[in-house]
């Protein structure tokens, strides 16, 4: 676990309370990688959407480094072709405190386990900067400013690249009262600007030139105010979101550019929500608690009689393609408002345990992607979303336990000479009505234009997510850590699996680390395996199709190790896939929407080395 | 790979991690305070060339009242202890030596005015202390009187703990803190959480030999060890002794690791101590080496206070 001083200014802005609708997370999100936050600047890998493994639980001494009080911290490094390189500063005075980083990292196209070369790369730049004052202890006020740029992202899965993506997030926090949250509030202020193109000539040859460009602006205000009654501690508040997204497609025709869809039709959605929890201590160890979402969502797609260039004059205008499709008049507002409870216990027996129960009805409003985006297919393709949807509703049972052994402290780490351990589980059941998918037209009609699009309607569910972790230091200078996941989605209005379930996986690690006069050293291997899954929604012809029948059962080897001198620099090193394994994730690469199940293989053997230092 | 072979792997690792020691090795427990130079004690029993003989084992105890029952008990065979303990324990009969001194004084104070440098820049402030009648106060009122100050005009106010000290410090309009590391360095990033502006006033080795003419040494906390066990394993010390020695180096030399490891031994955060380190004058100085300084010390403490030394002076021979 990594913690800096202070990041949590960066931490997302609509995690309100236990019904916060943000907790659910669509079934496939088709979304840039996350910025590098300076809480994991300095020791992250290079964003990779083909190779899922988690290296960033990896055990290095060098995080020593990455994580300390000191005010400098550089690191850089290569992985196989890829190049990561970051540079934090960070400082904290009596009345405020300052973070600043810049990072740089550049992919490449890469080798798989077969040898064969595949056609990935992205060049990437990131800054960040937080500043806070606290001029005395009963306020707070933080300046956050983030920008995210990555260029010329090569997607060898999708007919196009995105070459352009750039997000910049400014944010202030201000918070009056006691940082207890006795008697306290706090206000949040946030605005994210995106730009993103996609475009199918610049990285690659295509003979019809094709670009989407798109736009969004996302302004976010959230109030809220934390009061303890005796026993009870209450945190009510209200939040507004404005949400403007444009997105148009053009093709190259006759010399010129013509504009020949939305992506997104001028949407402007507006959102409010009030949120109450309330929790109540029976004593030191019991805790029941009680929380409330409200949210009002309006949305507007101001584009929708806009034409554009269509082969057909129905269909040239948003509101006359979404009526082709689904037979509705798109006029006016389109307005929701749902509810969603959860009613948690919580069982903590001393500082280190806890054990909860929690049963949820969680109401998530649809995305941008699953409602608007409508662009006609010129064959059998498009993607014509279906502005009338319903919010989903996850009722679900939540349970949880941690439990660490008296002298565990965190992965090898433990008092002289005392074996310790550590466990981590979780246990999702959820039954979802009206749970938002894509799926296609399957349309019987004689004409090809849209005639297997991606739709997108509502469905019941269900839905399982298990997790178990461990840890375990022996040996004074020993650990192991396995984690285990499961999953399973059923689609029960139409009898069959949902897609992009994650399969069955296990992570075993084996670590050594001990330390010597020049310092500190650690070696270990990891270990996942994958299994294949079995269900799937690999036909097109029934359902999306976006699942790849072709990703395989794995098992990948990685071996690591580092070295850190006094404290002050440092090297990270090993060999990923050291077997050089050939193998595709089941779950496909996300940043862009990408639908085909075109399998890309993850990288074979890959060499790693990066430096980290700290003064 | 085959889940078959999967399975395998998996059971051996297992196996692995369940394969009792097969090179049983003699004992060594040791109880360390909880204050900084328990650091030190830490890095000696997991670095240390004495662990490759001997199962190396450190306890730390919470409070005064435990250390004087294990020891009473015979539990405690080697502790690290305030100075003061050894020599009272020996002068109750109880057959203890003092090994070592591990700390030449990490008390200091701490002020929200950086005006005040100097112990005489307190009179007409308010400083909060713990312990009354205690070493801290004794140190205190010991560099006060032979300094010429009038006590009485600083306006002095007496807490139970350090922890509760440096809370009430932050929290109300005292002017000053007495207080001990690595609680001050906590408190200084507290502080800076909290909008107050904290820092170290002044440190009171450094007055302490400026006053008495002396190092700036208070020799503080170290070592006591029961003579039984320590005659009896007097090479095994000799070791234990250069395991130390090299544990300090190293510390000094890895702050941060050092930091890590023991914040797993003390109620205190990572970044605080490892802060604290330069702060706390720690040494690793047989208390034999330390004789006369170890006994103007006492003479000064006997003086106002001879019950803190069991009433009576120590003889030197419990110096080992």
């Amino acid at each position: 676990m990594r913690v800096v001083l202070s990041c949590t200014a960066l931490a997302s802005l609509l995690v309100a309370n236990s019904a916060n609708p943000d907790n659910i997370a669509p079934l496939k999100d088709f979304a840039p990688p996350k910025p590098y936050t300076p809480n994991i600047a300095q020791s992250a890998f290079p964003a990779h959407q083909f190779d899922r493994t988690n290296r960033d639980e990896y055990f290095f001494v060098t995080d020593l480094l990455d994580d300390s009080m000191d005010k400098f911290h550089v690191s850089g490094g290569f992985y196989g072709r890829d190049f990561y390189s970051s540079a934090l500063f960070k400082y904290r005075g009596a009345n405020f405190y300052t973070i600043l980083n810049a990072n740089f990292s550049k992919g490449n196209r890469y080798k798989d386990g077969g040898g064969n070369e595949v056609d990935f790369g992205y060049s990437r730049q990131g800054q960040s900067a937080v500043v806070g004052f606290v001029p005395n202890d009963i306020s707070e006020f933080r300046f956050t400013f983030l920008r995210d740029n990555i260029d010329n992202e090569k997607e060898p899965h999708n007919p196009t690249d995105a070459v352009k993506t750039e997000r910049k997030i400014a944010k202030f926090n201000a918070r009056l009262g006691e940082e207890s949250l006795a008697n306290t509030l706090n206000l949040e202020l946030m605005l994210r600007d995106i730009n993103r193109n996609a475009n199918n000539f610049e990285l690659r040859n295509s003979a019809q030139k094709v670009k989407v460009e798109i736009e969004r602006k996302i302004f976010d205000a959230k109030l809220s105010y934390d009061a303890d009654f005796g026993n009870f501690h209450n945190m009510i508040g209200a939040s507004y979101q404005r949400d403007l997204h444009e997105g148009k497609r053009y093709g190259f025709v006759g010399g010129k550019w013509v504009f020949n869809g939305y992506r997104f039709g001028d949407v402007k959605n507006q959102s409010v929500r009030v949120f109450d929890e309330i929790s109540y201590k029976f004593n030191e160890a019991n805790k029941l608690n009680l929380a409330l979402n409200y949210e009002w969502m309006s949305s507007n797609l101001r584009a929708a009689n806009n034409a554009y260039s269509a082969p057909m004059p129905q269909i040239s205008t948003i509101k006359g393609l979404v009526k082709s499709i689904y037979g509705e008049n798109l006029d006016g507002d389109i307005k929701h408002k749902a509810l969603s409870a959860s009613l948690k216990y919580e069982f903590s027996p001393n500082e280190k345990d806890l054990y909860y129960a929690a049963l949820e009805s969680i109401s998530r409003m649809p995305s941008n992607m699953e409602r608007f985006n409508t662009l006609y297919g010129p064959l059998d393709n498009g993607w014509i979303s279906n502005p009338f949807l319903k919010p989903e509703r996850h009722n679900r049972v939540n349970l949880g336990l941690e439990y660490k052994s008296e002298f565990f402290k965190e992965y090898l780490s433990s008092k002289q000479g005392e074996d310790s351990f550590a466990i981590k589980a979780h246990l999702i059941a959820s039954d979802v009505k009206d749970l938002i998918i894509y799926d296609r037209r399957h349309s019987k009609a004689t004409m090809p234009m849209n005639k297997n699009a991606v739709i997108s309607r509502n469905v019941d569910a269900k839905i399982y997510s298990a997790n178990l972790s461990a840890s375990y230091n022996f040996l004074q200078n020993f650990g192991l850590k396995a984690a285990l996941f499961y999953n399973y989605g059923q689609n029960k209005t139409d009898g069959r699996a949902l897609y992009q379930i994650r399969p069955f996986e296990a992570n075993l690690a084996a670590d050594y680390k001990s330390y010597a006069s020049f310092g500190s050293f650690s070696l270990g291997s990891a270990l996942r395996y994958v299994a294949k899954q079995n269900r799937g929604d690999f036909d097109k012809s029934t359902g999306l199709g976006i699942d790849s029948k072709e990703a395989k059962a794995f098992t990948l080897i990685d071996i690591y190790g580092a070295v850190e001198f006094r404290n002050k620099f440092g090297l990270r090193f090993g060999v990923n896939n050291i077997f050089d394994k050939e193998y595709a994730e089941f779950i496909s690469g996300d940043h862009v929407a990408a639908l085909d199940p075109r399998r890309v293989n993850a990288p074979g053997r890959t060499v790693f080395v990066s430096f980290h230092s700290s003064f | 790979m085959k889940r078959r072979n999967f399975l395998g792997l998996g059971a051996a690792l297992g196996v692995t991690a369940l394969a009792p020691d097969l090179f049983a090795k003699e004992r060594f427990d040791i109880w360390g305070m909880p204050a900084i130079p328990s650091t030190m004690l830490a890095v000696a029993t997991m670095q240390g060339e004495l662990n490759k003989t001997h199962d190396m084992k450190l306890r730390i105890w919470s409070n005064p009242d435990q250390l004087r029952a294990g020891v009473a008990s015979g539990d405690m065979k080697l502790t690290a202890a305030p100075s003061n303990v050894g020599v009272n324990l020996a002068n109750q009969g109880i057959k203890f030596g003092m090994l070592n001194i591990m700390t030449n004084g990490l008390q200091n104070v701490l002020v929200k005015d950086a005006s005040i440098k100097s112990i005489e820049d307190l009179v007409g402030k308010k400083l909060i202390m713990p312990f009354k009648n205690d070493m801290p106060d004794l140190v205190l009122r010991a560099i006060c009187k032979k300094r010429g100050i009038d006590i009485s005009k600083i306006d002095i106010t007496y807490v139970q703990t350090p922890p509760e000290s440096v809370g009430l410090f932050l929290q109300k309009d005292y002017d000053a803190a007495l207080s001990i590391e690595p609680m001050s360095s906590a408190a200084i990033l507290k502080g800076k959480k909290m909008g107050v502006d904290v820092s170290v006033g002044f440190e009171l080795p450094e007055i302490w030999g400026e006053s008495f003419g002396v190092k700036p040494y208070i020799p503080q906390a170290g070592l006591i060890v029961s003579l039984d066990y320590y005659n009896a394993n007097r090479e095994v010390f000799e070791v234990f002794h250069n395991d130390l020695q090299n544990s300090l180096k190293w510390i000094l030399q890895n702050k941060q690791s050092a930091a890590k490891i023991g914040a797993q031994y003390l109620p205190a955060p990572e970044p605080a101590l490892a802060n604290a380190f330069e702060r706390s004058n720690l040494t690793v100085t047989k208390a034999s080496d330390l004789a006369d300084e170890l006994m103007s010390f006492f003479e000064v403490l006997f003086e106002l206070n001879p019950k803190i030394l069991g009433g009576k002076m120590p003889d030197k021979s419990l110096f080992l």
